[in-house]
């Protein structure tokens, strides 16, 4: 062995460096961001309320029963009937999504067997991957003719042998709550079966084997054990899955209708919130109008909505995490009693009295069986569901698609079904290069910076401050992108229209950006988080400083996941349409766009106008256009999950 | 019903083995973790399982108990019996009660003491009166004097030791026959180990006991038995064999075999 | 803890003068005093929780990661403070292997490179030589030579490790950590790694956590016995293991408690 302790080469170490401090500025820079959007979101909402209620009394936006903003005389803001609306569409969602999400969730994380789990987890969550305008376009033109000509006859048959009468009186309006609300309600499982899947899943392996061994069945354990633990986390879920379900827009303006009249009847159209604002916003009113500040009014009421239902959700998520984790804590501490005798206990001995129980019959274990086939039926309406959704739109657009479907512009078309898709395509296209190039450096640094950095600087401010922003991103990701439509309109179509001159690819990628960045951050942060802390100890011990830790070893190591992470919010993006519609996309182009300053069209949102059409051939075009994009989403959660599983492979260390 | 159980304890009672194991083999997924163990465990005694890391000794602890039957891809060959009948054929509850766990760290419920005992008596129908058995498991591990005025609050709030002697309770409380500890002093401070060590030995009158552990000197102060389990290669896998088995004098003194010797007289200098 | 003056012609490497040390209020290490010789090895011992680990990360100041914690009074590394130092030149200096092998996410060679490049050695075949160095010093040159480009995880836990203590050795540490380095891996590996160890007594200052006390024995010089926080008795380890001084270490070493 040939070691030397000459020449020890300990290069510069001086406490002060460049890179570090600059490093930490910038991303720390990068990091207000999410700030400033909550700023300025609240900032426009309370602006433009404020401009509301100077011409709208308060009273008569809480008492009035009309909604009618368009009459010139005797014009009515009476929230209740929006409210209205939407409490039945989002209650007929939560029957739906509640129940089935935590059954399928309990049975994911508890009996599933593992083929099992591997195929329904992907199959389920990729529910969630679909954009809602097609969901939308399922609803209204696939499950409502179901319900009108299967389902309402039925109804009527059972219901005529009690009362004739009330049966004939019953009806289904093309576009209806109920629709809106059960498809809202499906695509919503996802949501609750995986936070439900994930809570019962981290209670410690420890009490199950506890419980086990003290002859439970798994049922039981499950009643007794399991979710009393999970409890607060499915409470934290359905509270959660409530503030999407309530700002739910495209299917809810494409199958619940745009009727605001205060009603209670869910076969009948109904317009939610944000229903409300999309149809609004597609009227594109006059700036600074009535009818414009309406829009905002509305929003607020949205926004604060989900703000309180993603408080409470959040709050009753950390008192379980605190619970959780108090619970993983054994406190080994010496004991004060020194004392170590142990008094005689041979009178106390009862052992193998076995007559002393009632045998184990077979009641107790046929309730794990009972659970077992509701599941079982609760995965099979998902995926059903799911393969109806696309088995359809594939039916009715595989042969509209050919080159000339996909290189056409719309203007071209003479016939209805012979329009091409080329300007949403590149439309799409523009938008999410300028959406990436806003978002994916912001979001990363923000994610490294609140991450890697803050929780782990020596202030006793630095752990609270990065609370408050978890706390504000999450919220972040919970606001409906309609809102964030209605900032890009505030922010980037007026105030800075000097930049974007109006309603350009320019305000519509950059309110994109807004939407994908709090996702980017949460999946940055899951990615880095994931990196386990021995390397990064193993950084350090060799002399390295923060920034190099960062840099040459934990963002490496997480660089796939974080890929992912992008492309998985990208193909968001893509399926956005309700943002871009409130921006002002355009139903119709004649060019194809070779700036930023331009107007544009884009895909989900050219799905949209096609679905709402009456002309069947139109229609068709619309699944045509669902099929073109569905495809371009799989390949894109196909190479996200192939990174994903590489990274695992990493993380066995 | 009253003659069949009457048939099973007087049975227990002749000298009949607590476990007998059959040439049992155990693999995860395919790849053998101990294999070929035959030995008769004997009641009413306590059997150390000694060895080093990978021997397989916590594998077959958690097999005696059907608990690997949690995990997916555990394989098991071989018989094991349990008094005398086949322990793969019963029913997965029946042998939990009948053979309590205790494990390495103290695993009490996030439940109040009252309840972390009562819980297993209720679901298992247990006829007598709650309360009473709550108070006599309590008193049994020792535990009854420092609990009795707060049995309603958690029991996550108990030091370490006395989380671990609550375990202890909650398994004497369903009356079992035979109790298994995995490794039940690992976690513990030296104080609250001895006290656990004083406890089996009192235990150890009335119940079978078989307690993995990696701590020899645990093992000489505690065991009447012990099984020495070692590890072997073959094409790069480590998988265990039970070396030897014999009474505790026999096996730190006059082990019958090499690998005893050397890993005996390499771990207690 | 002085030493008797019967090791004469050892020098004192790093001294622990009246060393406390907090996690928030809870004082986990408490008024230690410990001399670390020259070139032997120094193995830690004690029930688990008893503060080993706790000290030894405060060699190299790994606990300046985390917020809340807290040092008191000294340790000299060649009579300069390393507490009132920049972490990072402390870590610069003293190098550490931990209880689970953490090599990077790169190849071989750039496990070993990584730690000479950030020390500003910019001279590749000074590189290339001092890599190779480490490697042999490490006894793994032979199984690597031909594959420095593989990733480091396709290496088995015993290779990683000694991957690890090259990649430790690479930077000429004044004096070396290790964290219980072989408690994840298997007694061939393990055999490996002590010989190791025992080929670097002379050449380098060890400081080594242990939780198996043969391993103590046969490789360590010196012995620090550790309970509840506190050092109980540090003297030569056949002094320790056969005739300590301390009531608590005899029960100790003779298995009568942990």
């Amino acid at each position: 062995m040939t070691i030397t302790q000459a020449q020890p080469s300990r290069g510069s170490a001086s406490k002060f460096s460049i890179v570090e401090l600059s490093s930490r500025l910038f991303l720390g820079g990068l990091a207000i961001i999410p700030t400033l959007i909550v700023l300025a979101l609240v900032g426009v909402m309370v602006y433009e309320c404020y401009l509301f209620f100077q011409e709208v009394s308060f009273g008569a936006f809480f008492t009035a029963t009309e909604w009618t903003p368009q009459f010139e005389e005797n014009r009515n803001f009476g929230i209740q009937v929006l409210v209205v609306s939407t409490l039945i569409v989002g209650g007929i969602a939560l029957l739906v999504a509640v129940p089935l999400g935590i059954v399928i969730g309990i049975y994911l994380a508890e009996y599933a067997p593992s083929w099992l789990r591997l195929v329904a987890k992907p199959v389920i969550e990729s529910l969630t991957g679909i954009p809602t305008i097609v969901l939308g376009y399922f609803a209204f033109l696939t499950i409502t003719p179901v319900i009108a000509d299967v389902l309402l006859p039925l109804v009527r048959g059972v219901l005529s042998t009690v009362n004739q009468e009330f049966a004939d009186s019953l009806s289904v309006a093309s576009s209806n709550g109920l629709c809106a609300g059960l498809v809202i309600g499906l695509a919503s499982v996802p949501v609750v079966s995986s936070l439900v899947e994930e809570g019962i899943s981290n209670v410690p392996r420890r009490l199950r084997e506890g419980s086990a061994a003290l002859g439970m069945t798994k049922f039981e354990t499950l009643i007794h054990i399991l979710l009393p633990a999970a409890m607060p986390a499915v409470i934290g879920a359905i509270i959660l899955v409530a503030s999407r379900i309530f700002g739910e827009t495209m299917i809810a303006t494409v199958a619940g209708g745009a009727e605001t009249v205060l009603r209670f009847n869910p076969l009948e159209s109904m317009s939610t919130m944000a229903a409300y604002i999309l149809n609004a916003s597609l009227a594109t009113p006059e700036l600074d109008s009535i009818e414009f500040r309406s829009i905002f009014a509305v929003g607020a009421v949205l926004f604060l909505t989900t703000l309180v239902l993603n408080t409470v959700g959040n709050i009753t998520e950390a008192v379980y995490r605190h619970q959780a984790t108090a619970s993983q804590v054994v406190k080994v501490r010496v004991s004060d009693n020194l004392d170590i005798t142990v008094p005689d206990i041979g009178s106390l001995i009862v052992a193998g009295q076995q007559d002393g129980f009632r045998r184990a019959s077979g009641v107790r274990r046929s309730f794990d069986w009972v659970f077992q086939g509701l599941a079982v039926i609760a995965l099979a309406t998902v995926a059903a569901f799911l393969l109806w959704m696309l088995g359809d739109a594939l039916l009715k657009g595989y042969q509209q698609i050919n080159w000339s479907f996909l290189t056409a512009l719309p203007s071209s078309a003479r016939e209805a079904g012979e329009a091409g898709i080329a300007a949403p395509i590149m439309g799409s296209l523009w938008l999410m290069g300028v959406a990436l190039v806003f978002a994916v450096p912001t979001g990363v640094g923000a994610a490294v910076f609140l991450e890697e950095y803050l929780p782990k600087f020596r202030y006793a401010w630095s752990r609270k401050v990065s609370a408050v922003i978890e706390i504000l991103i999450s919220n972040l990701t919970a606001v409906p992108s309609i809102i964030y439509g209605l900032l890009g309109v505030e922010l980037f179509v007026r105030l800075l229209s000097d930049i974007t001159r109006g309603r350009t690819i320019l305000s519509g990628g950059a309110t994109l950006a807004v939407v994908i960045l709090p996702l980017l951050i949460v999946a940055t942060r899951s990615a880095l988080r994931d990196v386990p802390d021995s390397l990064r100890r193993a950084g350090y011990a060799v002399g390295m400083r923060p920034w190099q830790v960062i840099f040459f070893v934990v963002v490496p190591t997480a660089f796939p996941s974080i890929i992912s992470g992008i492309i998985l919010s990208v193909s968001t993006a893509l399926g956005e349409t309700a943002a871009l519609v409130a921006i002002g996309a355009k139903a119709f182009v004649s060019f194809l766009p070779d700036n930023v300053f331009q107007e544009f069209m884009a895909l989900p949102v050219q799905i949209y106008f096609w679905a709402t059409s009456s002309d069947p051939a139109t229609q068709r075009s619309g699944a045509a256009a669902i099929v073109v994009l569905a495809g371009i989403l799989l390949v894109f959660n196909a190479v996200a999950l192939l990174l994903r599983s590489r990274q695992s492979k990493l993380s066995v260390l | 019903m009253n003659t069949q159980m009457n048939e099973v304890r007087s049975e227990s009672e002749v000298n009949i083995p607590a476990f007998r194991l059959e040439n049992m083999s155990i693999a995860y997924s395919g790849n053998v973790a101990v294999s070929g163990v035959t030995v008769d465990i004997p009641q009413k005694q306590l059997t150390a399982l000694i060895g080093p890391s990978g021997c397989g000794k916590s594998t077959i602890l958690r097999s005696l108990c059907r608990l690997n039957d949690l995990i997916p891809g555990v394989e098991i060959s071989g018989r094991v019996e349990l008094f005398r009948q086949d322990l793969r054929q019963m029913e997965a509850i029946t042998v939990h009660r009948r053979v309590g766990m205790v494990f390495q760290r103290p695993n009490p419920f996030p439940k109040s003491i009252y309840e972390n005992i009562a819980l297993g008596l209720r679901v298992n129908g247990y006829r007598g009166k709650i309360d009473e058995m709550v108070e006599r498991s309590l008193q049994q591990v020792a535990l009854w004097d420092e609990v009795k005025d707060r049995l309603r609050s958690n029991a996550l709030n108990l030091s370490g030791g006395q989380q671990q002697r609550l375990c202890i309770a909650r398994a004497l409380a369903l009356q079992p026959e035979v109790i298994l500890m995995d490794e039940p002093c690992s976690a513990l401070d030296p104080i609250a180990s001895l006290r656990i060590d004083n406890l089996l030995n009192q235990l150890k009158q009335f119940y079978t006991l078989v307690v993995v552990t990696h701590n020899l000197q645990q093992a000489a102060r505690i065991a009447d038995q012990v099984a020495f389990f070692n590890t072997n290669r073959a094409e790069g896998r480590i998988y265990g064999t039970l070396a030897e088995f014999g009474p505790v004098v026999q096996v730190f003194s006059e082990p019958q075999k090499q690998e005893t010797y050397d890993y005996v007289n390499a771990r207690s200098n | 803890m002085e030493l008797a003056q019967d090791q004469l012609g050892t020098q004192v490497k790093a001294q622990v003068k009246n060393f406390s040390f907090f996690y928030g209020s809870n004082k986990a290490i408490k008024d230690v005093d410990l001399e670390v010789l020259d070139c032997k090895v120094t193995s830690m011992i004690g029930p688990s929780g008893c503060g080993k680990t706790t000290l030894l990360r405060c060699f190299n100041r790994m606990h300046d990661l985390y917020p809340g914690t807290r040092y008191e009074g000294e340790i000299l590394l060649e009579s300069q403070n390393l507490l009132s130092l920049d972490p990072i030149e402390v870590r610069m200096r003293i190098g550490m292997v931990f209880q689970k092998p953490n090599p990077f996410p790169k190849s071989i060679f750039e496990n070993i490179a990584y730690g000479l490049r950030i020390r500003g050695v910019k001279d590749k075949g000074v590189i290339n030589e001092r890599v190779e160095r480490a490697l042999r010093d490490a006894a793994i040159w032979d199984e690597v030579k031909d594959r420095l480009k593989d990733m480091a995880f396709n290496l088995s836990g015993g290779q990683q490790q000694r991957l690890c203590i090259a990649r430790a050795l690479a930077t000429d540490p004044e004096i070396l950590l290790f964290d219980e380095p072989t408690s994840a891996l298997d007694p061939i590996a393990t055999a490996s790694i002590e010989e190791l160890v025992i080929g670097l007594k002379g050449k380098v200052t060890i400081l080594i956590v242990t939780h198996n006390m043969q391993q103590a024995v046969r490789i360590s010089d010196y012995t620090a016995f550790m309970y509840l926080g506190e050092l109980v008795e540090f003297d030569r380890t056949d002094v320790i293991f056969n005739n300590a001084a301390q009531q608590r270490t005899r029960e100790y070493v003779s298995g009568q408690f942990g």
